[in-house]
């Protein structure tokens, strides 16, 4: 079965976001420039493997490899999420907290 | 004789409860994850100028003797030490849990890489591939230290 470097990419894609739902805008051009990026090495493993110019295990090797860095994108864009998330959570507590001040009249908090 | 709460009992409580919330609202911001850590992220920077020395090295060497896994074994062992290194001090940071499973995972891919190394020398296609992977791993890794100085995503 040969496989297609857009089709790949999108269907990464669509993982990553299905992940990160609430923080995608922030982070759907790295996640859109990596899983160019991924689909493209999973290709060229096929590729190499049908042509000969690699054996089993060391397909199996590479493949290894690329999973690992898909691992390591989607940790990122977990992490990058959560630092979002935080964000949002201490802008709310500053608002709260400036609502609170000026409700009251003085700086309370 | 069975005391109750009057309304005023009620009152007080419930001051006390708003103020103590605020009080911690005010004293206190959310933390996630964990800090930017500037060792960590020169250590990943120099380590991935590493392996792309050693590509650049072992692509120059295609049809030669050279290329073989024998004549680059300090190569693995110095990169196995300082991705150990990185591996320690992110474990030491807190809330860094993310980072750590990052580096797990680019330990796994060195070993993987040794392996590959050993079955025969990497030809030119073998290494594209292989940059193009550790490349990804090693920008995942900033991109995330990087983020953490907060106001950068």
């Amino acid at each position: 079965m040969k496989l297609d470097v857009t089709e790949l990419a999108s269907n990464m894609l669509k993982a990553f976001k299905a992940n990160l739902k609430k923080q995608w805008p922030e982070v759907k051009e790295y996640a859109d420039s990596e899983s160019k990026k991924l689909a493209e090495s999973i290709v060229m493993i096929e590729r190499l493997k049908l042509t000969g110019k690699i054996t089993d295990e060391q397909a199996k090797l590479h493949f290894e490899i690329q999973k690992n860095a898909s691992r390591t994108v989607l940790l990122a864009l977990e992490g990058l999420g959560l630092i979002a998330v935080e964000q949002a959570i201490n802008s709310a507590i500053a608002v709260l907290r400036d609502s609170v001040n000026t409700a009251l009249g003085f700086p309370l908090l | 004789m069975r005391k109750t709460f009057t309304t005023y009992n009620w009152l007080c409580i419930t001051l006390l409860i708003v103020y103590l919330a605020l009080l911690v609202v005010s004293g206190c911001s959310v933390k996630l994850i964990s800090s930017y850590d500037e060792k960590t992220d020169n250590a990943v920077t120099a380590l991935q100028k590493k392996f792309e020395t050693f590509f650049v090295t072992v692509e120059s060497q295609e049809d030669s003797p050279e290329c073989k896994y024998e004549n680059h074994k300090s190569f693995y062992q110095e990169s196995k030490v300082e991705v150990s290194a990185i591996e320690v001090r992110a474990r030491a940071v807190p809330k860094n849990e993310i980072t750590v499973e990052q580096i797990e995972l680019l330990k796994d891919s060195l070993d993987k890489l040794e392996k590959l190394h050993k079955i025969s020398c990497l030809s030119p296609e073998q290494i594209s591939l292989l940059r193009s992977n550790f490349n990804t791993s090693f920008t995942a890794i900033l991109k995330l230290e990087l983020a953490k100085k907060r106001g950068d995503i």
